[in-house]
């Protein structure tokens, strides 16, 4: 048996209806070091011999970079832009994460729907309409957040890229305040989730020991479905 | 579907849709309504389904890829239905044109729940668009609509076949499977008055008269061109003398 599939929408017609792995969704601000906490966190569970693998929002890098260029676009609206997006996260939920939850993988994704679905919310787009939009996606049997203040998460970003993010902004594209007044936004959307879903915090995700301990509570879980 | 609500019905353009299967006409009917309405001085703009140019590149690799579960399908036919609707149709509905769509949100309706999709989470992605002032649903049997495609030389290609859902080796056994499968979700839809009902095994000129009478009266409270460049208010009579 294992795990149920849950979806945001309820009872979406997928084939499977249990899987025998763990999902992990790695979400949080933007820059408040997803990508490092996901890595170091699938690096931990294999040292110690458990499946794990790590999937992004993009199914292929192709993907990836077409989606650099639409969304850089300023012609193309919001709706346009988020549904490309969520279509991208349908494909991945469908080729990757659904496929290896049942081989018994436990999957993290860096960046699930939960940050796509507040990134949306946060330019403009109405609640409800994108949680329909998000309806195929699944739900996590745990969601692990970097901790990161605003200021903290645009520093991070502004260490591996030239610019801010234009759309990750209120007002001033590329100014810090339009950022940070953007990261306040997601912050204040993901609220609401931290209360209801099963959610860890990571306070330091270069902190060896923190990440270790929570490495342990995902293999505790895992322990309880054998795959 | 963004927070700020606008009333897409209240624009003072006219919006013309033209449904049906693949091969049933209505892309020849609408290309010939659009020469007329021009030829008339009808300030006139015709948009298909899945064509805009931004969405092109992701769809073709991914459908190359064969990597669309129904889920995305649907979500990527409607960015593209999203691009189009807010550059390229609402401006021009605002401002008063004729809008001549080849295909609308029924054909997700039709094409997704066949691909298995619940109809009101397909509708729900659809909520706030626009209503058309006419929607004509070109009616044809497949094996019309195979033998126009057939004619063409055109080869099916996996999506358009349905090959995804189907299960079937054949493309063209899954494509009539398919088309058949889409006609009686078009045909309810006509029931349901959501449809005008067209047969479209007339012939074009056949249908060219029909059609022409349809729309008069959808639009006879639009603008000539002549007047509508120089912002004049909708009011005129557009459509005079005979059809």
């Amino acid at each position: 048996m294992g795990r149920p599939v849950r979806t945001l929408a309820p009872q979406w017609p997928y084939a499977e209806t249990y899987y025998a792995g763990i999902y992990i969704a790695v979400d949080g601000l933007d820059g408040s070091g997803r990508t490092t906490l996901a890595n170091e966190i699938h690096r931990q569970l294999q040292s110690h011999g458990y499946p794990s693998v790590v999937t992004g929002p993009f199914p292929s890098k192709k993907s990836q970079s077409q989606n650099t260029l639409n969304k850089h676009d300023r012609r193309v609206g919001p709706a346009s832009r988020h549904l490309v997006y969520a279509s991208f996260f349908a494909i991945v939920t469908q080729q990757m994460i659904l496929p290896q939850l049942r081989a018994g993988y436990i999957v993290i994704s860096d960046r699930s729907w939960i940050s796509l679905h507040a990134r949306a919310v946060a330019q403009g787009l109405s609640d409800s309409w994108v949680d329909t939009t998000m309806g195929f996606a699944l739900k996590p049997d745990l969601v692990i957040e970097p901790a990161a203040t605003p200021l903290a998460a645009a520093r991070r970003k502004l260490s591996g890229a030239d610019a801010l993010d234009p759309l990750e902004s209120v007002d001033m594209p590329e100014h810090l305040a339009g950022f940070l007044a953007f990261q306040e936004r997601i912050n204040s959307l993901l609220q609401p989730r931290r209360l209801q879903m099963p959610w860890r915090t990571v306070q330091n995700v270069s902190d060896f020991q923190e990440v270790a301990e929570l490495v342990h509570v995902i293999e505790s879980e895992s322990e309880g479905f054998p795959s | 579907m963004t927070m700020t609500v606008h009333d897409h019905n209240s624009y003072q353009g006219r919006l013309i849709v033209a449904e049906g299967t693949d091969g049933s006409g209505k892309s020849t009917a609408i290309s010939l309504l659009e020469s007329w309405l021009a030829a008339q001085g009808v300030p006139v703009y015709r948009t298909a389904w899945n064509s805009s140019s931004f969405i092109k590149p992701i769809m073709r690799h991914v459908k190359k890829k064969e990597w669309l579960s129904p889920a995305a399908f649907s979500l990527l036919h409607a960015s593209d239905f999203y691009d189009r609707y807010h550059r390229l149709i609402l401006p021009r509905l605002e401002a008063g044109y004729v809008v001549l769509a080849d295909r609308w949100v029924y054909t997700a309706w039709v094409r997704d729940s066949v691909r298995g999709l619940d109809l009101s989470w397909i509708q729900s992605l659809y909520q706030d668009v626009r209503e058309p002032d006419l929607a004509i649903y070109f009616s044809a049997p497949p094996d019309i609509a195979i033998s126009r495609l057939q004619h063409a030389a055109r080869e099916l290609k996996y999506y358009e076949s349905g090959q995804d859902v189907s299960g079937l080796h054949d493309r063209w056994a899954s494509f009539l499977w398919f088309q058949e499968k889409m006609r009686q979700a078009y045909l309810a839809l006509a029931d349901q008055g959501v449809l005008q009902l067209f047969d479209a095994t007339l012939s074009i000129t056949e249908q060219q008269k029909i059609l022409r009478q349809w729309l008069q009266p959808v639009l006879e409270a639009q603008t000539a061109s002549s007047s509508f460049f120089q912002g004049a208010p909708i009011s005129k009579t557009l459509l005079k003398g005979d059809l």
